[in-house]
């Protein structure tokens, strides 16, 4: 059964900034962050609750260790919503999520004009709710909305 | 002038902009680098590898310039702050990045917010006509009148 809590789950940098922007206002408040230490993020992040995953790039072995990370924080928050910028960090918990009922919010990068992400590609199929920021990525994502930050 | 340049979170060296920045640049601006993840000790600037938020806004806030890596988080911020902005993309194919930082810097440089600049070595003369460069740029704006904030919140609802 999912609680009334929405995750955002992204990398830090950019993809943190971009998510912290594009939750409503109203939801703020029951938004739980998770997200890679990165910089002073823990000092910035300290009004919401958060947790720290590692941040796989390219390394097989920490996204086993991430995967396992995701599923600890997912049976903890069980949230109805999920909503990520990507990349990388967020593919286990939006797919564990997918599993066991709750609803995919994915926001592709305002950096990507033309060209589409490879986590973009890869959550879109199971995305309940898609959003690119450039129309040219339609052709791409045929059913996804088109919006700003 | 006072020049903030700006190297985000990306875990890649940009060895390739911080040098000429410290080695010439530096000789004759007031210059402050945020490092990011990048393996290079300047000599003639201030620099920190990372800051709190509202330290960083602080900085973009007392800059006259921001020469940036091509990264969304820190041209928006550069960029929303109404500073005049050289955006200078890393290269993927030089180990600079994994994603590549060019479609953003160009779309955004044809769109008149930033000024583009892929060879470091016209660097300096860029400083040199900023003034000029800079009345030729547009104010940055949102391409879409509707937001993500608002889809997501009708979603939710």
């Amino acid at each position: 059964m999912c609680k009334d809590n929405i995750v955002l789950v992204c990398s830090g940098g950019g993809h943190l900034t971009e998510g912290l922007k594009a939750m409503p206002d109203i939801i703020k408040n029951r938004a739980v962050i998770i997200t890679a230490l990165s910089g002073h993020n823990d000092q910035t992040l300290a009004v919401y609750r958060r947790y720290f995953v590692v941040d796989p790039h390219t390394s097989v072995l920490k996204y086993g260790i991430n995967f396992l990370q995701s599923v600890i924080l997912y049976l903890k928050t069980r949230p109805k919503y999920i909503i990520s910028t990507g990349a990388g960090i967020a593919i286990a918990f939006v797919i564990i999520g997918k599993v066991f009922g709750s609803k995919i919010i994915f926001i592709e990068s305002g950096a990507r004009v033309s060209t589409p992400s490879r986590t973009g590609q890869l959550l879109f199929p199971i995305s309940d709710l898609f959003i690119v920021q450039s129309k040219h990525l339609l052709k791409y994502y045929p059913t996804a909305r088109v919006g700003s930050l | 002038m006072k020049i903030l340049c700006l190297l985000g979170t990306n875990p890649y060296s940009f060895d390739r902009l911080v040098e000429p920045i410290d080695q010439l640049i530096a000789l004759s601006n007031d210059v402050r680098i945020q490092l990011g993840h990048t393996r290079f000790d300047p000599v003639n600037s201030r620099f920190f590898s990372f800051c709190k938020r509202e330290e960083l806004v602080s900085h973009i806030q007392w800059a006259d310039l921001i020469i940036s890596q091509g990264g969304y988080g820190s041209l928006v911020d550069a960029l929303e702050a109404k500073k005049t902005v050289i955006a200078v993309p890393r290269m993927k194919a030089l180990g600079e990045s994994k994603d590549d930082q060019e479609e953003l810097v160009r779309c955004w440089a044809s769109e008149n917010f930033l000024i583009m600049c892929e060879d470091v070595t016209k660097l300096p003369s860029l400083i040199k006509n900023i003034g000029k460069l800079s009345d030729s740029l547009a104010p940055f704006k949102r391409r879409y009148e509707v937001t993500v904030q608002s889809i997501i919140q009708e979603f939710i609802d």
